[in-house]
């Protein structure tokens, strides 16, 4: 409900709100705040039976055909309080073990405070080779091959109110050496994760190639 | 008028800002039923609580010092050589075996122990700055009189996280920064903006979350206060703070009981005011 209404307002209309990656959820930017609580007050005013039947509209895109939930219209479906659906609460750094128990702690934290933790899983590592020269020379001085470590936990539903509470307990127990960054999962953060079919980039670039022809040859007649 | 936008902002708060799950622990109150009306007036304020993250981790103790110290001694002994200690075996060996050749060959080849006095060398000349920890504020200012002209300053704890408390000139109650509700705010969150910018415009903080973290109910006679929190951390812009309007100061949570003297309103503040 909370993410049908943010999503009138976002500008990318497209993308259909219940996709079934769930990636690109267009919850409660933290730079919205006006339009979220104003936009709350007609919501109230337009709460029909009606207008909820509409909603609950969702699609099985194998089949395609409608899903139709026959639940009465008392039952609550959304949450009672505003929530961030998804966020991803990343974890940076070149020293491994450190990083892997301070991940571990952040996981038994969120059960503790009964926060639902999706996943927690690793990002492959990016391995940096560092070259220092010696002064006013291209003579190699140090050589190093750092590897940056990457966690990520995520969380879904998490109450707005309790959420300050969460950043500042993940900050200022951050160990020495790790990055924290916490936002929305994007599309791209979540392909790294796995490894390119190259077969399957070949064949598209194919099929680009292959329907770009016909408007070349179109411009080089003109 | 003013009391149906009052109704209006509480219902939608309750519902928006989760007041009704009383499963939250952090706020100390529950929301009045929005059928029951209030008998005088309700007053609503938000406040904002504007903390410093600590700069620099803080030391450990005694017991933490040992434990490291002795983890540390276990892993060296347990772990395989360096490429540093290779290397010094390797003079070593070839020291050896100079002596017994007793070849005129001199190669002028840095050996692993010159490198190690060269790299300390270089680690002593370092001049490292100023911990200005709490420890050593405590110690340096226990006996001045005027600690509170100190506590001014953002910079002279760097270990601890600081919260700002205001207070009005000439009057002994200290509190976060609040300020009322009013109607062209659209938001609780536009309040807290303004009760922020209210005290300096080059104050820059950074609001952590839309919702607020706690609630402070009071009732004086007939009027009832709720005061709603916001946590915000601070960016920059300190220096600008000083006012006649206002006083401040940047406390430690630890320092907080010695600040504010109406015990319900430092139960509620210790419920989401963290320190580690």
């Amino acid at each position: 409900m909370i993410a049908k209404t943010v999503s009138k307002l976002n500008k990318k209309s497209s993308i259909p709100v219940f996709q079934s990656c769930c990636l690109r959820t267009s919850s409660l930017a933290s730079n919205e705040p006006v339009a979220n609580k104003s936009q709350k007050i007609k919501l109230t005013e337009l709460l029909n039976q009606e207008s909820q039947a509409k909603k609950d509209v969702k699609m099985d895109y194998v089949n395609n055909a409608e899903i139709k939930f026959y639940d009465p219209p008392y039952l609550v479906r959304e949450a009672p309080f505003p929530n961030y659906e998804l966020l991803n609460i990343n974890l940076k750094g070149y020293d491994y073990s450190v990083l892997n128990t301070y991940y571990k702690y952040i996981e038994k934290l969120c059960n503790l405070l009964k926060i639902e933790v999706i996943e927690a899983y690793a990002m492959p590592s990016r391995s940096y080779k560092i070259k220092t020269y010696q002064p006013f020379s291209t003579n190699l001085d140090k050589e190093y091959n750092l590897q940056m470590y990457h966690r990520i936990v995520r969380v879904k539903n998490l109450k707005s109110t309790l959420a300050p509470l969460l950043f500042e307990t993940v900050q200022l127990n951050l160990p020495e050496g790790v990055q924290l960054d916490i936002h929305e999962p994007t599309f791209e953060e979540d392909e790294f994760r796995y490894v390119p079919d190259i077969e399957l980039q070949e064949m598209r670039q194919k099929l680009s190639e292959m329907t770009r022809k016909p408007g070349d040859s179109k411009s080089n007649k003109k | 008028m003013l009391l149906n936008k009052c109704n209006i902002f509480l219902c939608t708060n309750a519902r928006t800002s989760g007041l009704i799950s009383s499963s939250i622990k952090l706020l100390s109150t529950a929301v009045p039923n929005s059928q029951s009306k209030p008998s005088g007036e309700t007053k609503l304020y938000a406040s904002v609580c504007v903390e410093r993250m600590p700069v620099i981790t803080c030391d450990m103790n005694d017991l933490e010092n040992r434990y490291s110290n002795l983890i540390n001694e276990i892993n060296v002994r347990r772990s395989l050589l360096s490429n540093h200690e290779l290397r010094h075996l390797r003079d070593i060996e070839r020291a050896k075996k100079k002596k017994d050749k007793q070849d005129d060959q001199e190669l002028v080849i840095e050996t692993a122990v010159d490198y190690e006095d060269k790299q300390l060398k270089q680690f002593k000349s370092f001049e490292f700055a100023n911990r200005k920890t709490s420890a050593e504020f405590d110690k340096a200012n226990v006996e001045k009189e005027n600690k509170k002209l100190l506590l001014q300053n953002i910079d002279y704890i760097l270990d601890k996280k600081l919260i700002l408390l205001v207070s009005e000139p000439n009057s002994s109650v200290w509190q976060l920064p609040k300020v009322e509700l009013a109607s062209e705010d659209l938001s609780l969150r536009k309040t807290a903006e303004r009760a922020v910018q209210g005290l300096s415009e080059k104050f820059e903080v950074d609001y952590m979350g839309n919702a607020p973290v706690g609630v402070f109910k009071s009732k004086k006679e007939s009027l009832i206060e709720k005061q709603y929190f916001f946590k915000a951390q601070y960016k920059s812009g300190a220096q600008h703070l000083a006012s006649s309007k206002f006083d401040f100061v940047w406390i430690r949570k630890d320092e907080l009981k010695d600040f504010i003297k109406n015990k319900d309103y430092l139960a509620c503040l210790n419920n989401f005011i963290l320190d580690f």
